[in-house]
């Protein structure tokens, strides 16, 4: 797959809460190339503070205008510098970068948790018109973290919201409803679980797989360098065939098979 | 027409600027972005006789202008770097440097030996500054007969081009330097990173696994070329610039204080496109200055 470096356009930058924000950057190549799970390196100003760029999962595309999407948070200074540019604008892009999601099922389970939605929101929508059963958890702390909604309605067979305080959807940690849902045996069949959130959801999702006998790959975040591979900074390690090794989480990643992460604390 | 060929030992370098080593990979990773042949040359990831995993996660940490890494020279080990890696190097049109390290002298000469009889490589960067690793690199760096003995012995194995990279994190660089020099070096590049550490206030923690680590970025630049003065004045071989170079202006600094190439290192994490700009701008500055060949601004710093 070709990499792009290019200077874009900021088609919009929009807030959907205090923290989060929704950017769309023009870049007809990235756009029309870029698969779900991939993601970019975003240079959020011209400047050497912040020095590095930041990964952001690619949360959908407009081909036919170009465009290319990401949701995130203001969690830093970069971020914090970013959510402050304006349509209109520049943003040095490179992408896209990384391995994609595997589909071998039809039947896809999909879980999002909090800003960790947007790759999985990706992979609904590109597939929408592939026949596939697709059913989406999708949890956050309050209901203030949920974002399109409305969307996922309706590219997906079934959503499913929780909240830990209960304000929409079910109340409790998504873990807890998805193993719920997996004993009650609502999901039924061969189906594959796809998941990214924060590192413990991801975890727990991983060890719940092992235990249900289910596919999952996950989507992991990294502190990164470069998002090439140049750097070697972005390790993880896993272990597959009794060989235990790191591999990169912007290269080799950041999609892997969850049972061969070696979860660290 | 500007010529920007320099010549170290008996290599030609189509202009000045190189990729430093640990930055741009063993040279295939961004070859779709950029194009390696505008490039003077690439030193390529250090390569040891053994594989290395590298140093456990986190590996890198953000700083103001800069960060600190502590990659603990992760590669494939000189085999597979020969296999898998060196043959790719037949295609490229530039020069083509393999950094070098070990645990002990008898390690540098196992990989220089290997790399001797498999491939042909224009030279070698001995990488005697790894701040990350728990035994060779920088302990022979800052060391003078440390630095001598290993100098001397990759000497005796092979005529192509021999660059000792030199940590700064050191008392006397230039002493250093003059040991490497005697010792029948042909270049010397410097610097290698800066010792740093960051701590996150929140969770009391070390921002790296290993606590402490190697700065590098914009951050050093200032201080990379106070050592690259330094070292000039001291050795009479060709030197290297190498410290936080990430634009035309900065690679000029060093060309101007007496390096006769650079490094690009950092640079080319934030943006992948730096080398190639750096050469541009060069070019540029040459031009609107009626500089005809670019040797002719090396060491053209005025003093009074």
């Amino acid at each position: 797959m070709r990499l792009y470096d290019k200077r874009c356009e900021i088609k919009f930058i929009t807030s959907l809460s205090d923290d989060t924000y929704h950017l769309g950057i023009v870049s007809p190549e990235i756009s029309e190339s870029c698969i779900p799970g991939q993601f970019l390196m975003v240079r959020v100003n011209d400047d050497y503070e912040p020095l590095l760029r930041r990964p952001f999962s690619i949360f959908r595309t407009e081909p036919k205008e170009g465009i290319v999407e990401i949701v995130f948070e203001v969690v830093g200074k970069g971020t914090k510098i970013l959510s402050e540019r304006r349509s209109g604008e520049f943003l040095d892009v490179l992408g896209p970068l990384g391995k994609e999601f595997k589909i071998n099922s039809k039947n896809l389970i999909l879980i999002g948790g909090g800003i960790g939605f947007p790759p999985l929101f990706f992979m609904a929508d590109f597939q929408k018109s592939e026949n596939r059963n697709v059913v989406f958890y999708y949890g956050a702390r309050t209901k203030d973290g949920i974002f399109f909604e409305k969307e996922l309605g309706r590219i997906c067979n079934k959503l499913i919201i929780t909240t830990e305080d209960g304000s929409l959807g079910e109340k409790g940690l998504i873990t807890d409803v998805f193993i719920k849902d997996l004993e009650t045996g609502i999901i039924r069949g061969e189906a594959e679980v796809f998941s990214c959130g924060p590192t413990a959801m991801s975890k727990e999702i991983s060890s719940i797989c092992k235990r249900y006998n289910l596919k999952s790959q996950v989507s992991l975040e990294s502190v990164m360098a470069c998002g090439t591979g140049l750097c070697q900074g972005c390790v993880v390690r896993v272990e597959n065939a009794q060989k235990s090794e790191y591999k990169l989480v912007c290269k080799d990643g950041p999609v892997f098979d969850s049972d061969i992460i070696i979860w660290e604390d | 027409m500007v010529d920007l060929t320099v010549k170290i030992g008996d290599i030609v370098f189509k202009n000045p600027v190189l990729t430093a080593s640990g930055t741009f990979g063993y040279g295939d990773e961004i070859s779709s972005l950029i194009d390696v042949n505008s490039l003077g040359g690439i030193v390529t990831k250090t390569i040891t006789f053994s594989p290395r995993e590298g140093n456990p996660p986190p590996r890198i940490t953000e700083t103001t202008a800069g960060m600190i890494n502590s990659i603990g020279l992760a590669n494939i080990g000189v085999e597979r770097f020969v296999k898998e890696k060196a043959p790719i190097y037949k295609s490229f049109d530039t020069r083509v440097i393999v950094s070098v390290a070990g645990e002990t002298i008898d390690d540098y000469c196992r990989v220089v030996e290997y790399l001797e009889k498999e491939i042909s490589a224009d030279g070698y960067e001995i990488n005697i500054s790894c701040p990350n690793t728990e035994k060779g690199g920088i302990y022979f760096g800052s060391n003078r007969e440390m630095s001598r003995n290993v100098t001397k012995a990759v000497r005796q194995l092979t005529s192509k081009l021999v660059i000792i990279k030199l940590t700064p994190n050191v008392t006397s660089i230039s002493d250093i330097a003059g040991a490497v020099a005697d010792a029948g070096a042909d270049c010397i590049s410097l610097v290698n990173s800066f010792v740093g550490m960051a701590v996150d206030v929140e969770t009391r923690k070390p921002k790296i696994k290993k606590i402490i680590g190697g700065l590098t970025g914009p951050c050093i630049k200032p201080i990379a070329l106070a050592k690259v003065y330094e070292v000039c004045s001291k050795v009479d071989i060709p030197v290297i610039g190498i410290g936080g170079i990430s634009t035309g202006e900065d690679a000029l600094e060093f060309l101007i204080t007496g390096a006769c190439a650079v490094e690009v290192g950092t640079a080319t994490f934030f943006d992948p496109k730096a080398p190639v700009k750096i050469i541009e701008e060069i070019k540029e500055y040459l031009n609107s200055n009626n500089i005809k060949n670019v040797s002719e601004i090396v060491g053209s710093l005025i003093q009074s």
